[in-house]
């Protein structure tokens, strides 16, 4: 009897975030899966076309490209920037003195109008006289061309990705580093565990399940990956560096085929929705830990 | 009582019917500082033309047209404006998806008709009908920096020459070590493949022909290879074009006003950024209309563009919207109220300390009265508006427009001919007769399907 | 300003030894170049303000203006309306916060530590939003905000606030980690689930709520584009639009050392919001009774 007004009670307090869910995304969601099945124009009547975008997209010669790049540069990220936010965030709790200036420091590439960071970085990439390649010049190195080069767009956008993302993650670390108690630091240390087994053993256990969370958010989001490209880059040089929906997009904005445009998100979404939902089952993150 | 309530209804009904006025909604632009005197022009237009059409009632839609994502979420939820100026590189777009109402029988009964020249409707024309009424036209050119001619000792180009000395002009003026190229042209999206067009259009290529009311892939020819080989030689043989090559539309006029680029495209609005974003002085911008392309069928071309009235059958649904609408694009037009018009924009730029600097010419015949008297105003203010090229140059320029493709030209430029524009740049050993077959396949493949529609 | 002595992963003492001396040293070296390379570009945003525009995009570029015109901020604040934007900002972020705190802490609460009936499911198809860019349905959102008879108002924003699939599971997964025993003393003490979650789970978790706080503003602060389309009438615009506004639209742009200039400024509102909560986000929070 308690657990069934219990149940009640949690659907309750579930209940706002359900409804707006449901009236500001789900059902935009639903509509847009509709979309992929007809031909649509804006302003105009639609008709049903059947699987007929599908087809068109999966015919399209670019979308194998896009779907190749994006995993490459899901690659990238992952190597590149799921560990930085991590490393950094202990580093920082190590610190004595200086860590709110640091902590400032992370997060403001976070900050930033996103408009000013594409100047700033294409400066830095900039063949000629960007800052990458005239620190480069001090080593000897030479010039390379980043952004317009196709072996190395990929790998210059997620530099990019990673320095003005990475903030705002390892305040989400930090903010969790908080909760591990004293106590076990304390005991482990008189155990006699150096600084970095106390660091394995301890903080980095206590992470995991915060880990283990931002790596499929974090997959979720850099498959997505779309304003980068298309303001650095537009997916070019010769659609190296385009991304799905980047793809997405410009059958939308560009060409008016919103129908296309929704059959590539609803594959994309489908192969996304297969990830999470084998992930969430693996690792438990839906589970209930309180009583 | 019945009876009584019968009879009110019947009132009340005739008297709705009689008052019942159309609802016209027209493209306005927002009220901000900078915009005051264009928005008390606008207004006033607004109740005047309330004044002659008292059953018409306007209503002002806050949209700017130059971001397309907004106008197409706009449309969706049918708030777009039922009349409005697009650009006319979009007419093959707006046409295929029926956005835009056939106009040609309102033209065909218009009194002003004769006042313009027949071309500059050719743009918004697919297939016979017209789609568009043209408000102001451009012809690309290109423009150049005197100071950085002078100062490497080119004499300023006439207005009949050709890739040779626009290529002398291009090395002289480049100087890598400041970072100075001699042309920057836009290297990447739709911008891209438009500015490669020019190219081809001046070897005497063609980016699509219609036969018998059906379009084909024309960029596939020896024109077009020469077009391309000219394009590739000038980054990898004379290294004229910036290190980073891909700019996009704005990017190129940012280089160019900041005197980091000897030569640039443009139409109409380009300059305005160099000039009033990066402060360049107009008196150091030149402008001469495109260079002769090299080749037996060789000639100076640019693109064809400016803006064009449409009537938006997304949204204008009934008779009586459209012709509402149609009285909207009538109403004073080149009259009185258009000159007042420029001279709002003139006194904004010179509040905001800028020029009114864009150029466009009116589309009329070129002996009409309101040219002249448009083209006085602007002499008339030379601290704050800019009245660009002599009687000479604006012939020349005429004469070397070229319209746009008809059917699926967004296609065209991005992704097909920006891909080899792309392939050029990139890689040194680049085809380019391969390049140009590859993608002109494939932009053949897109026309074959919108053939079938057509 | 050294922090007060709560022990994290080394104890006090332990950071006077002389081997750790020495990793600590090269550690706050590190930490000096990564605050530089963070740092740097807003240096550079301010400096570029004040340059002439044709400066700004010089190769080779120059850091320090070579002239400086201090005017650019005056222009840059007139333009951009900056008072009347930061108050319109700052009130619509109110309602958005409490609006999202609100519907979140509830829905991860929930989901946390209380019986809901298809748990699996609600995870899921909650997860399940962020498989997809909210980009890509922009238009039926949009004519779900104007049809409900939203658009062109605050509350097309502050309606669908709580809509954050990514805060309510980082909430939830913060949850989880407050040990059991504290809520369940309450509930024996007879305290209903929203007592509990008032006085006992909120206190514990302000890093996370200081945490989604900020990202919060952020998304207001940054979202220019949907915005953008959400408030059409100038008198709702908030900083973002009016960002986006002026750089974007062609003619009746300032130049762009004013624009540069305007998003300096526009960095000042997160940069504090940011400095007032993130004390919370790492300040030690003990939490009392656990069992080891």
């Amino acid at each position: 009897m308690k657990s069934r007004r219990r149940s009640w009670i949690g659907l309750l307090f579930l209940l706002p975030a359900l409804t707006v869910f449901g009236l500001f995304q789900w059902y935009p969601i639903f509509n847009n899966f509709l979309l992929a099945f007809q031909e649509y124009t804006p302003g105009m009547e639609s008709t049903w076309i059947g699987f007929d975008n599908y087809v068109a997209v999966l015919g399209d010669e670019r979308f194998y490209t896009a779907l190749q790049n994006t995993f490459v540069y899901v690659g990238i990220c992952l190597v590149i920037g799921f560990f930085v936010p991590i490393a950094v965030a202990i580093a920082i709790s190590l610190l004595r003195r200086g860590k709110g200036f640091l902590r400032l420091a992370v997060y403001v590439p976070n900050i930033i109008p996103a408009i000013a960071t594409y100047i700033i970085w294409g400066w830095i990439f900039n063949p000629q006289f960007g800052l990458l390649n005239q620190i480069g010049g001090w080593f000897g190195a030479e010039p390379l061309q980043w952004l317009v080069d196709k072996n190395l767009v990929l790998v210059s956008l997620a530099l990019m990705g990673t320095w003005a993302g990475f903030g705002s993650t390892a305040v989400l670390y930090m903010a969790s580093l908080t909760s591990i108690s004293a106590e076990m630091y304390e005991a482990a240390e008189l155990e006699g565990a150096g600084a970095w087994q106390r660091i394995r053993s301890i903080t980095l256990p206590s992470l995991a399940p915060t880990i283990s969370l931002m790596f499929i958010l974090q997959l979720l989001a850099t498959f997505q990956i779309l304003q980068e490209p298309f303001v650095m880059t537009a997916g070019g040089p010769n659609d190296a560096s385009l991304s799905v929906m980047l793809l997405s997009y410009q059958y939308a904005f560009n060409n008016v085929e919103f129908g296309k445009a929704g059959a590539l998100g609803s594959l994309l979404f489908l192969m996304l929705m297969g990830l999470s939902f084998y992930y969430v089952r693996k690792s438990g993150l839906a589970e209930k830990k309180g009583a | 009582m019945k009876k009584f309530i019968g009879i009110l209804m019947a009132v009340l009904f005739a008297a709705t019917a009689f008052g019942q006025a159309v609802e016209l909604k027209v493209q306005l632009n927002r009220d901000t500082p900078e915009n005051k005197a264009r928005i008390a022009a606008a207004m006033d237009r607004i109740q005047r033309f309330q004044a002659a059409y008292p059953n018409i009632k306007v209503k002002g839609v806050n949209i700017e047209y130059d971001n397309t994502g907004e106008f197409f979420v706009k449309q969706a939820a049918g708030q777009a404006p039922d009349v409005l100026t697009v650009w006319a590189t979009d007419a093959a777009l707006l046409t295929s998806k029926k956005w835009a109402v056939p106009l040609t029988d309102y033209v065909a009964k218009w009194a002003k008709k004769d006042w313009y020249d027949p071309a500059s409707f050719v743009p918004f024309t697919i297939k016979g009908v017209i789609y568009g009424v043209p408000e102001n036209n451009y012809v690309k050119h290109v423009l150049y920096n005197k100071k950085l001619f002078a100062a490497a000792g080119v004499p300023f180009p006439k207005n009949d020459w050709t890739w040779d000395d626009f290529l002398n002009a291009a090395v002289k003026t480049t100087d890598k070590a400041k970072g100075v190229a001699g042309f920057a042209p836009m290297g990447k999206t739709g911008e891209g493949g438009w500015g490669f067009s020019d190219f081809i259009y001046q070897a005497g290529g063609e980016v699509e022909v219609i036969r018998d009311g059906k379009a084909y892939s024309a960029f596939n020819s020896s024109e077009a290879v020469t077009a391309a080989q000219f394009v590739k030689d000038l980054k990898w043989k004379y290294d004229v074009v910036p290190a980073k090559w891909d700019n996009g539309w704005g990017d190129v006029f940012n280089i160019f006003g900041a005197g980091q680029a000897a030569m640039v495209f443009d139409g109409d609005w380009g300059r305005a950024i160099a000039i009033n974003n990066l402060k360049m002085d107009p008196k150091d911008i030149g402008i001469v209309p495109m260079p002769k392309g090299k080749g037996p069928k060789g000639r100076q071309a640019g693109v064809l563009g400016g803006t064009y009235w449409i009537i938006n059958a997304g949204t204008a649904k009934t008779q009586a919207v459209r012709d509402a609408a149609w009285k909207w694009i009538d109403f004073e037009r080149y009259d009185e109220s258009g000159l007042k018009d420029v001279q709002s924009q003139i006194d904004d730029a010179r509040a905001n300390k800028q020029y009114r600097a864009q150029f466009v010419y009116t589309p009329l015949v070129p002996t009409a009265d309101y040219t002249k008297k448009e083209r006085a105003i602007l002499e008339a203010n030379p601290d704050a508006a800019v009245a660009w090229g002599d009687e000479a140059f604006l012939k020349a320029l005429t004469a070397t427009a070229h319209v746009e493709p008809s059917v699926e030209a967004q296609k065209a430029y991005d992704p097909y001919l920006v891909a080899v524009l792309q392939g050029l740049f990139s890689d040194k050993n680049a085809d380019p007769a391969k390049l140009l077959k590859e993608q002109s396949d494939k932009f053949q493949k897109v026309l074959d399907a919108a053939n079938k529609k057509l | 300003m050294a922090d007060t002595e709560i022990r994290g992963i080394l104890s006090p003492n332990e950071y006077r030894r002389p081997q750790f001396r020495v990793v600590y040293f090269l550690c706050v070296a590190l930490a000096f170049v990564l605050a530089l390379v963070m740092l740097y570009p807003v240096l550079w945003v301010f400096l570029s303000a004040v340059k002439t525009p044709a400066e700004i995009y010089r190769n080779p570029p120059t850091l320090f203006p070579s002239v400086a015109d201090w005017e650019n901020f005056a222009q840059a604040w007139k333009s951009y309306e900056i008072p009347r934007m930061f108050l319109n900002t700052l009130i619509v972020f109110l309602g958005f916060i409490v609006s999202r705190l609100t519907v979140v802490t509830m829905a991860s609460y929930a989901l946390s530590r209380l019986d809901v009936p298809f748990r699996n499911g609600i995870y899921l198809i909650i997860l399940s939003t962020l498989a997809l860019p909210t980009f890509a349905y922009l238009i039926p959102s949009y004519l779900v905000i104007k049809d409900l008879g939203l658009y062109n108002s605050w509350w097309a924003l502050w309606v669908p606030a709580g809509a954050s699939a990514f805060q309510i599971l980082i909430v939830k997964n913060f949850f989880d980690g407050i040990p059991r025993e504290l809520s369940e003393a309450s509930r024996m003490d007879g305290a209903n689930e929203l007592r509990i979650l008032w006085s006992v789970i909120l206190p514990l978790s302000r890093p996370v709520l200081a945490a989604i706080s900020i990202f919060s503003f952020l998304e207001v602060w940054n979202n220019f584009f949907w915005q953008h389309l959400i408030f059409n009438d100038p008198a709702t615009w908030t900083m973002p639009v009016m960002l986006y506004f002026k750089s974007f639209t062609i003619g009746g742009n300032p130049p762009i050392n004013v624009q540069l200039a305007g998003m300096f400024m526009s960095l000042i509102p997160p940069l504090v919001i940011f400095l007032l909560f993130q004390r919370n986000i790492t300040n030690g929070v003990t939490m009392t009774g656990i069992k080891d």
